[in-house]
């Protein structure tokens, strides 16, 4: 005996549910997001990822597969040439599912399902912490050599526009933000007297023993705390808090 | 078919009716930190339309 799907149907027959399902699943691979219920998008996850699994084989055997459930030709394409070659690194969790507002009208639980813009888990990971993982340590090297130069060139652009404002300057290349700041080394370690590292994304400072001092990749180095908060840049607020709380 | 016998009297009525009772939502802080508006858990915040350091919605 077949196992019966898990929960209510949607729609209220098999037949409107296989409709909603697919045009549901059109539509996410059409806009790459959309937003629905709640329940439309828990059960239209596995229904979609089941089928970009289809579109990564993406022989004539699976586009037939495919062709079975979504009707647009141009969908179809888009799915085996762009969207199931973009997954290859990936093994399942194609689609993120977020939850948002209830809708106006009659309060129905909303969400928002979107394919997932990362290639790997451990890319989407690194980029939330801006850092990278040890495994990956010696690859990423690498590619830091090609990376390098062109975030050195976006630092020095972005000090001599600052700098300009700020006073006559002695940065350079060397030294993006003035005399007290160095730049980040290819190696990625620390350049000599210059112990505080700066996140030049989020325009923060860590200083040595802080909470996020060894995660933190520096794109540019202070020599001390001053030097940092000339150059406009902020404690993290982690940091701040314990230092009010010491003074209150 | 099965019918009441005695007419409810206001008294019982509103004895009922006074169980209905609403609860505030659960808000927390928007993790965003240059946001912070009190919003529901787990699901994007409505001011800024961030999640998690994601930007899902347009802003309001």
């Amino acid at each position: 005996m077949p196992t019966p799907t898990k929960g209510a149907r949607l729609g209220g027959s098999p037949a409107h549910e296989r409709l909603m399902l697919a045009n549901l699943a059109t539509s996410l691979f059409q806009h790459g997001r959309i937003t629905t219920t709640q329940a439309k998008a828990k059960k239209l996850r596995p229904y979609a990822e089941r089928l970009i699994t289809k579109a990564k084989v993406g022989d004539l055997h699976n586009r037939r597969m495919i062709m079975k459930v979504i009707r647009d030709k141009e969908v179809v394409h888009r799915l085996c040439t762009e969207i199931g070659p973009f997954f290859a690194d990936r093994n399942g969790g194609y689609t993120r599912i977020m939850k948002t507002l209830p809708r106006k009208g009659d309060n129905a639980p909303m969400a928002v399902i979107e394919l997932v813009q990362e290639k790997t888990v451990t890319a989407e990971a690194e980029a939330a912490r801006k850092t990278r993982f040890a495994a990956d340590e010696k690859k990423a090297s690498e590619e830091t050599a090609t990376e390098v130069p062109a975030a050195e060139t976006a630092v020095a652009e972005e000090a001599t526009s600052e700098a300009v404002e700020v006073e006559e300057s002695e940065s350079d290349d060397e030294h993006p933000y003035g005399a007290g700041s160095h730049v980040a080394l290819e190696d990625g370690s620390e350049p000599e007297g210059f112990p505080i590292k700066g996140n030049a994304d989020s325009m923060k400072y860590h200083v040595p023993g802080g909470s996020h001092y060894d995660r933190t990749v520096a794109e540019v180095w202070f020599r001390t705390e001053e030097d940092a908060e000339k150059a406009g840049f902020t404690k993290p607020e982690g940091d701040q808090d314990a230092e009010q709380d010491t003074e209150s | 078919m099965a019918v009441p016998k005695r007419k409810m009297s206001r008294s019982n009525t509103r004895t009922r009716r006074s169980q209905w009772k609403t609860s505030a939502p659960h808000l927390v802080e928007c993790s965003n930190r240059a946001c912070r508006t009190p919003k529901p858990q787990h699901v994007v915040c409505p001011a800024c339309g961030q999640y998690s350091g994601r930007q899902v919605n347009e802003p309001a």
